[in-house]
């Protein structure tokens, strides 16, 4: 007994062996003299874990099971344990997919009323399933509130009498509360379905949108705030996440009420605005923070800052007063973040795309946004004066009502499917393409002519109209493609720059060979043709120059989607001029090598 | 001890075979999955080309990573590499409207390099909590199922050694030495990996 007191080992090497830091030879050692020593066991019982030892049980706690293993863990455990802190600050960081780490809470996956089907998205404010009520049928979203936003009692409250007020709020624009319920230690939210997506998304997929159809997206949104105003709700967070569109204009399930709120189909193809989680916004908007004593005022708004940005994402959509005090923001703060979301659907960009939350909360309160004139062309000026008015930075400066902004953006929600073009634009197109037609039947006249008659002419001669005809190719060329390009609506630039080239050059060219070589024949006849096309050169390119047709071509060019069509264009007039040019060298060169021999040296005499 | 017993990061470095490729796939594919599959910008097949890139990228420059550092900071070099991977695969891509999406993207990158963020948090949090994982799985066939057992139920479940060894019918000691001899084994599989 003696013998084995001595041999105890010392209480750093138990604790070495408790959290598995010994080498395999030692643990052997260990265990030997455990199996004969009890009191070693009773001091191995009171070493605590270390945090490595708690992160591997951390390890299988908050992942579901492996596949096939049992789950260990009771349910209870799961609703504890507060959920990993998802995204909050990343619109688009969505939750990963089935076999992410957001798992259903067992109190909801157990609900006696909802089914649970799917997992739709995740934010800030909690994961959203697809659920179907056990006994109508009827398909439901479910919100479930993010724990870390419902910790505390006071929390749990507002949460409650936010959501009792959102739920009185019934209009075809908002997305329809139905009840906030518990489950167990989650608190959700049981909302209409809106089969579609969120703005965000739509612009991800497709650039920036139309115009008209933004402007319908944010007038529908505008009547939803305003019904909100009416019964005393602000939403606080409006922005492109929070508003859904339907993926059809019947609005998915309620055809009836959406026929009443778009005035008739102003826009038809653009589904209906919904918008998402009224009421939310003041369990992030309100930090814990600021019901504590105030030591420091700067502190405070600090973390009242860093805590809405962590909670609400970057501050891209939030007016300047709702940054200083978030409680003093009333509709007309709501009516800004709209403004910012106008400026997203148009630009594809937010406001203040660059810097910190920080940055950006003082460029709200103090810079002007780019100009939307420098992104793109074809928004009517009506459209920006009522996006700056949405944007000004002193609130009664802005519209006092979202439905003013309704009224004030419903002149530009229709839209002809095709922007307009100038009918004069299509003629000077079609007469250019019919005097390239023209140009080329001479050119081509001229070379047969040639082929026949080359052994009766001077070689110079010979070669001055093999050079007049293929300049008449090369100009047909251009203005054929210029006038292709007027008709496609894009490609302005190059359709002018080739007009230029074509309708003003090479009649000067022509001229002035013309009348240099005009003792030797009358030529002039010959470029009859092209001088006749220089008044409709110069006509195609005043038409080309106008504001309107400039807007057309624009909004046709970011509607085809990028400027690859354009550059196509470009390259096509390229490979045509290059290609004309090419027949000319040719033809002058086959020429000169052929009719060498019977040119008797008169090659050098004359040159052109 | 088998080559298995060497720790992944020794194994990468030292002995950068098929197998210490295959370990690396095994243990960090997952994570590296799950985490990609949330920016909506990443198509599964994107996913699935930037995970190969990063791993390669790993096995590549595993050799310059610096061993004696605080713990942590081999997750904050992966967590680099992925940043630099998903810059370098966001500046090659050829994505229609310029900055669609991308301000977002690039937004959420910036935040991921942040090393006080909440997101780069997250990313602590969820390598730590696959990469144990993965290495549970991987070191679990080299032991006795009742050796596993009794470790699970000590460490996993939190149970009493005593309560244990009473309900496997185990000696006590052989309960504790379980638990040590798991966790040792755990430590240094994640030799250098983990904190």
């Amino acid at each position: 007994m003696s013998v084995e007191q001595l041999s105890h080992p010392p209480l750093d090497r138990l604790t070495s062996f408790a959290l598995g830091k010994l080498e395999v030879a030692e643990i052997d050692d260990i265990e030997n003299h455990l199996s004969r020593c009890d009191s070693c066991c009773q001091t191995l019982r009171q070493i605590h874990e270390d945090t490595f030892t708690g992160a591997v049980r951390d390890s299988h706690r908050a992942v579901p099971p492996s596949v096939g293993s049992a789950p260990t863990i009771a349910p209870s455990e799961i609703v504890e344990q507060p959920a990993p802190p998802t995204d909050s600050a990343t619109a688009g960081f969505r939750a990963a997919g089935a076999s992410g780490p957001i798992e259903l809470p067992a109190d909801l996956a157990q609900h006696p009323r909802y089914r649970v089907q799917e997992l739709l998205g995740a934010g800030g404010m909690g994961a959203v399933y697809k659920a179907e009520h056990r006994l109508m049928h009827r398909t439901v979203a479910l919100k479930v509130i993010n724990p870390e936003l419902v910790a505390s009692r006071t929390a749990v409250e507002r949460f409650q009498r936010e959501v009792q007020a959102a739920a009185r709020l019934h209009h075809p624009n908002i997305v329809t509360a139905h009840d906030a319920e518990q489950a167990g230690a989650s608190h959700f939210l049981v909302m209409e379905f809106v089969p579609g997506i969120d703005l965000a998304r739509v612009v991800a997929e497709r650039g920036p949108l139309p115009v008209a159809e933004a402007c319908d997206y944010i007038r529908q949104a505008a009547l939803g705030l305003q019904h909100a105003m009416e019964n005393g709700m602000v939403h606080r967070d409006i922005k492109p996440q929070n508003l859904m569109v339907t993926n059809s204009a019947s609005g998915g399930r309620e055809p009836p009420d959406h026929a009443a709120l778009s005035g008739g189909s102003r826009f038809p193809l653009a589904g209906v605005v919904k918008i998402l989680d009224f009421g939310l916004a003041s369990l992030a908007a309100e930090p814990e923070a600021s019901e504590d004593n105030q030591d420091s005022r700067n502190e405070n708004q600090k973390s009242s800052l860093t805590q809405a940005g962590a909670l609400m994402g970057t501050p891209d959509y939030m007016a300047p007063e709702q940054a200083r005090d978030a409680r003093s923001a009333d509709i007309r703060a709501d009516i800004y973040s709209l403004g910012c979301t106008l400026y997203f659907l148009l630009t594809g960009k937010v406001p203040f795309p660059g810097g910190s939350a920080i940055d950006k909360v003082i460029a709200h309160a103090e810079r002007k946004p780019d100009e939307i004139r420098k992104l793109r062309r074809d928004v009517p000026a009506g459209v920006l004066a009522v996006l700056d008015q949405m944007l000004a930075k002193k609130p009664e400066q802005r519209y006092q009502s979202p439905a003013a902004i309704a009224a004030a953006l419903a002149p530009f929600t229709t839209i002809e499917k095709h922007p307009p073009l100038p009918r004069a634009v299509t003629i000077a197109a079609d007469l250019l393409m019919v005097a390239s037609v023209f140009a080329a039947l001479v050119a081509i006249g001229v070379f047969i002519w040639l082929h026949f008659e080359a052994a009766s002419l001077s070689f110079e001669v010979d070669r001055e109209l093999q050079l007049i005809a293929g300049l008449h190719l090369l100009y047909a060329g251009c203005i054929f493609t210029a006038g292709w390009l007027m008709r496609q609506l894009t490609g302005r630039f190059a359709a002018a720059l080739l007009i230029a080239v074509a309708g003003i050059l090479l009649p000067g060219v022509c001229t002035v060979n013309v009348v240099m070589e005009w003792s030797r024949m009358p030529r002039w006849p010959l470029i009859i043709p092209l001088w006749l096309g220089v008044p409709l050169c110069v006509w195609a390119m005043l038409l080309l120059s106008r504001s309107n047709v400039h807007a057309t071509f624009a909004e046709n060019a970011r509607r085809s989607g990028s400027r690859r069509r354009r550059l196509a264009g470009l390259g096509w007039a390229a490979a045509c001029a290059l290609v004309f040019g090419g027949i000319v060298y040719v033809n002058t060169k086959v020429l000169q090598s052929c009719s060498w021999p019977c040119q008797n040296g008169q090659f050098r005499s004359n040159s052109w | 001890m088998s080559e298995t017993s060497l720790s992944l990061l020794d194994q990468l470095c030292f002995r950068p075979d098929a197998a210490a490729w295959d370990r690396l796939v095994r243990v960090y594919t997952p994570l590296l999955q799950a985490w990609l599959r949330r920016y909506d910008v990443l198509s599964a097949a994107d996913v699935d080309d930037l995970v190969q890139e990063v791993l390669l990228t790993v096995s590549q420059e595993v050799g310059r990573f610096n061993h004696n550092q605080a713990p942590g900071a081999f997750r904050g070099w992966l967590r680099a590499i992925l940043i630099n991977r998903l810059r370098h695969f966001w500046r090659g891509r050829d994505h229609r409207p310029a900055a669609i999406g991308g301000s977002d993207f690039l937004e959420q990158l910036d935040l991921l390099q942040d090393d006080a963020s909440q997101v780069s948090r997250l990313w602590d949090s969820e390598h730590d909590r696959q990469l144990m994982r993965r290495l549970l799985d991987e070191i679990q066939p080299r032991f006795a199922v009742s050796t596993w057992q009794a470790f699970c139920r000590q460490v996993l479940d939190g149970d009493a050694a005593e309560r244990v060894a009473e309900e496997l019918g185990m000696p006590l000691h052989s309960v504790y030495a379980a638990k040590s001899r798991v966790l040792k084994a755990l430590r240094s599989a994640g030799a250098g990996l983990l904190s």
